[in-house]
Order: structure tokens, then C-alpha cells, then sequence
């Protein structure tokens, strides 16, 4: 077991390793992932990366928080 | 490693090969290719003395065994008795999502996920004034794993107490009074967070410490001596209840992704081409029609009431090994075997704890194949019983095997009867 959360995977994969991530993601704005039915279809397609672009959120930021909680992060892109 | 003056021969062997299989599971080789050297050496040895071991192999200084060579070979120990209970390549039932063992693991590696991310967080902590971004996180991580809580107190009350009912009154008790100790640990790393601007990070960092050390040891104790040893005295009844009652306690970091249900055999026909074959319901079978039976005639109904008055316990087991009936006649606080409803339609080598399933599978070979008709045994009971236990093959016209029928009962009164009685009683005989 790792603590390594994979920018470049689908939502639905990451949260299937960390579930308890799931209300940072919200917090920084991946509203939708509180609806199953979003999770379910939009989240199997859509990378971290992918979807915080979607929301105008920086994957750095993004990253940031999640190393704030003592995850490492990878695949993460630049903008 | 220095040899323990109190271990014999065999006992130094076994350590000898145990501490083989781990570095090689150090080296990076896969469960599977140590599977049938462990199976060899350790069928039969106890969890407790196999964890004992595993500890002095990690605590002494001359090899590199770790902490997660153990963990790897905790899956093969599992293996030894899902290779007992279940075909090869057949996924058993406690490796099942939502099975209980299978909660208890997955919460085990998810917090010790949040341990190594708490320890992440403390050493980037850097120096005052303390990130405020890190604080949030390192907040957010501890409340996450202060969910051990819910972890422990299923353990403790769903889990000893079916321990406690076969007798393992000692490792409970033991576990719980550590399990508190580690809560009081918890509580001062949490103290020590609130005032972290006064007391400095080195002072959590020491509690944390001492905190996730006791820690990890208790979960090494759930994976290394409490599953293997539950794994061999449940029954699946056992585990159909815990499961039950985990709910109502609720879960650590990880919800199941589903809900555990054991696999059944049904009985009742599916009326799904009901059109066509004009099946009977199985409450519109008429109960009272004469059937021919035997040398002569019953209805269903008289068939259930004189199956009910036989005075032995029946239970009866089809070809396929699946629970398909058992009589009522004697009432439950007597039974030597006492039987479920919700059990009927259950493999027979589910019903049955790990531990006597060997004899019960080697007595169900042997009377399918023709080599025993019949098999019997029996015993005293404390309650001043004499137990008589029969298995018999049961058998078509053609000899085709169809299944076994158990009869048990108590001969302590016909043992107790002397000289003889040839007339009719006064009353109602007790």
C-alpha cells in the first residue's frame, strides 16, 4: 500500500484506492463527484488532471492540497 | 539468530524454513511460489506459535526481514486453509468483498496508508510558524484515522464474543486491554496537535511514535494471530452474524464495496416457464393426498409428523453435499447438533469450522464412494447424555449415492433400563 495518487487515472480509479480523498476533491470543487451517477459515468473517463481544468482548479493546487495531507502525487501536469 | 534453549528440534526447523520463506519473500518472490513449502511445514501449527516466530525473525538483527514480508505472508497462511475449505482457483468465501475477514484487512492496510501519511506530513512540518496548509492536512489525517475506533469496538464486540463461546477467553481480553492502551496513546497525539504551538512538533512527533509503534504491532496481531484463528474455529453461521452486526457498528476509512452473501442452493423451483409446464407451487403441494410410500401409503403430512416424532435428531445431507433437511423432534437445549433454517441449502464444508473438516470431507468420500455404508460414533456428555451419532450413505435402488443421512441420539435412558416392564404405564411417561 502506497500513498502515490496518479493524476493521469480516471477519478472513479483513484477513489477506489483512496476513498477518503473524496471530500478534499469536493472541497476544491469536484462538486459533481457527490452524485453517484456523475461518478459512475464522467468519473471512469476524466483524469484529476483532466477534471481540474474542467473546474479552473490548478492540478498544482490541487497537488498541493493532496501533499498537505502527506500524499505524493505523480503525473501531474503543468499549467 | 540464537537458538532459544526451550524450542525442540522440530520447533528449530520450522524456524529454520519460516526464516527462508521470508527472505525470499523479501527477494521479491511472488506468495504463490512458497504456497506449497509453507502448507507442508506449517499444516496444523498454531497461529500464535507461527506469529511468535515471524516477531523474532523481524526484532533480531542478522537477516532483513521486514514488517511487510510478514503481511505478504500472511496471504499465505490464509491460503493454507482456503486450500482446505475451497478448490484451487475458486475464490473463497473470506476472500470475498464484504466478507468479514475481508473488511478487517482492507482497513488494516488503509490505516496503515494514513499512519505513513501522518508521518509524511510531520517530517515536512519544517519549523515555526508551522504551514497552515500541513496543520489542515495533518487535522484531516488524524480524524481520518481516529476512526480506528470503530475498527476496534466491532473486533471487540462482534468478534469475541462468538471467540469467547468456543472457549478462546484469553486473547480477547488480552487484545482489549491493549486496545485501550493504544486509544489513551491516540488521545495524547491529539492533545499534543491542539497545542502543538506550545509544545513544539518534537513532542508530537515522540507521541506519534510511540502511538504508531503500539499500533502497528496490534494490527501485525490481527493479520498474524487473530484471523488464522478465527478462520479456524468460525463456521459460517459465525460469520453470517457478524457480518450482520458489523453494520450497526459501522466502518474504518473504507466502506464494503458490496455485501457479503454466501452462496446457497435452492430448493423451490423457479416457475419460470410456468406456462408451459404447469409446475405446483410449493404451497399449493397438497399435504394431505395419498402418496404411495414404501409398502404402503402416507400423506406429506403424516411423512412430517412421524419424521418429528422419531426420537433422534435427522439431518440429512443430497449427493451434492448440500444441507437439505433436518427433523424437530428434539428440542433445541438438547440437541448435540443444534441446526439453522437459514443454514438449509449451504455446502455441507461450510457448515463446519476448519478445524473438524478434514474427518467430516474424509467421511463424506468414503461413504459416496461405497468404501463405508455406514459410520458411527459416540460419547458422553456433560449433561449426563449419552450420545449415539450414525452416519448412513443413503442409497438408490440402483445404488446410485444419494446422499447422507445423520441420526443422533441419546441412549442414556435405554442404557439406564434394567429388568423388564411388559405392562402399560399409569400416565404420560416424562
Amino acid at each position: 500500500m502506497d500513498n502515490v495518487i496518479d493524476f493521469t487515472v480516471p477519478v472513479f480509479k483513484v477513489l477506489e484506492k483512496f476513498p477518503e480523498i473524496k471530500p478534499l476533491l469536493v472541497k476544491a470543487g469536484f462538486k459533481p463527484l457527490t452524485d453517484p451517477k456523475m461518478l459512475n459515468s464522467v468519473g471512469r473517463l476524466v483524469s484529476l488532471n483532466q477534471g481540474a481544468k474542467k473546474i479552473n482548479v490548478k492540478p498544482n493546487d490541487l497537488a498541493k492540497q493532496l501533499e498537505w495531507n502527506g500524499y505524493e502525487v505523480k503525473g501531474v501536469t503543468e499549467a | 539468530m540464537k537458538k532459544p534453549e526451550y524450542m525442540n528440534e522440530n520447533q528449530q526447523k520450522r524456524v529454520t524454513v519460516l526464516k527462508d520463506i521470508l527472505l525470499r519473500l523479501h527477494g521479491g518472490a511472488d506468495s504463490e511460489s512458497v504456497q506449497a513449502e509453507f502448507d507442508e511445514h506449517f499444516q496444523g501449527i498454531s497461529a500464535i506459535e507461527i506469529s511468535l516466530m515471524e516477531h523474532e525473525l523481524i526484532d533480531s538483527e542478522d537477516n532483513d526481514i521486514t514488517f511487510e514480508d510478514v503481511m505478504k505472508l500472511c496471504n499465505v497462511h490464509a491460503n493454507l486453509f482456503k486450500n482446505r475449505v475451497s478448490e484451487p482457483g475458486k475464490v473463497s468465501e473470506f476472500e470475498k468483498p464484504g466478507h468479514p475477514i475481508q473488511i478487517m484487512r482492507t482497513e488494516n492496510q488503509a490505516m496503515r496508508a494514513a499512519v505513513m501519511r501522518i508521518n509524511r506530513i510531520i517530517a515536512n512540518l519544517g519549523e515555526l510558524p508551522y504551514e497552515k496548509g500541513l496543520l489542515r492536512g495533518l487535522n484531516n489525517q488524524l480524524d481520518l484515522l481516529a476512526q480506528f475506533d470503530t475498527h476496534y469496538k466491532r473486533k471487540e464486540e462482534v468478534w469475541f464474543p462468538v471467540m469467547e463461546k468456543y472457549g478462546h477467553d484469553a486473547p480477547p481480553k488480552v487484545m482489549w486491554g491493549v486496545d485501550d492502551q493504544i486509544r489513551e496513546l491516540f488521545d495524547q497525539v491529539q492533545r499534543d496537535l491542539g497545542a502543538i504551538d506550545q509544545v513544539g512538533k518534537k513532542k508530537l512527533q515522540k507521541s506519534f511514535e510511540t502511538f504508531s509503534f503500539e499500533f502497528n504491532e496490534m494490527i501485525f496481531k490481527e493479520e498474524t494471530i487473530l484471523v488464522p484463528l478465527v478462520l479456524d474455529i468460525f463456521n459460517e453461521d459465525d460469520w453470517i452474524g457478524i457480518a450482520k452486526d458489523s453494520k450497526e457498528y459501522g466502518y474504518t476509512i473504507v466502506k464494503p464495496a458490496e455485501e457479503w452473501v454466501p452462496e446457497r442452493v435452492s430448493f423451490i423451483e423457479e416457475d419460470s416457464d410456468s406456462e408451459e409446464k404447469e409446475e405446483i407451487a410449493i404451497e399449493d403441494v397438497p399435504r394431505h393426498k395419498e402418496m404411495p410410500f414404501g409398502n404402503g401409503f402416507l400423506t406429506l403430512n403424516e411423512v412430517e409428523k412421524i419424521l418429528d416424532i422419531l426420537p433422534l435428531e435427522l439431518t440429512f445431507i443430497n449427493k451434492d453435499n448440500v444441507f437439505k433437511y433436518f427433523n424437530d423432534s428434539i428440542p433445541d437445549e438438547e440437541k448435540v447438533f443444534r441446526r439453522a433454517p437459514s443454514a438449509i441449502g449451504r455446502e455441507v464444508k461450510n457448515c463446519h469450522p476448519p478445524k473438524s473438516l478434514d474427518m467430516v470431507l474424509g467421511l463424506i468420500a468414503d461413504l459416496s464412494s461405497g468404501r463405508k455404508d455406514k459410520e458411527s460414533m459416540w460419547f458422553p456428555r456433560k449433561n449426563g447424555q449419552f450420545i449415539h451419532v450414525t452416519y448412513a450413505a443413503v442409497r438408490d435402488d440402483d445404488g446410485t449415492y444419494m446422499g447422507i443421512l445423520e441420526y443422533v441420539q441419546d441412549i442414556q435412558p435405554l442404557r439406564d433400563l434394567t429388568g423388564m416392564k411388559r405392562g402399560l404405564s399409569e400416565q404420560d411417561a416424562e
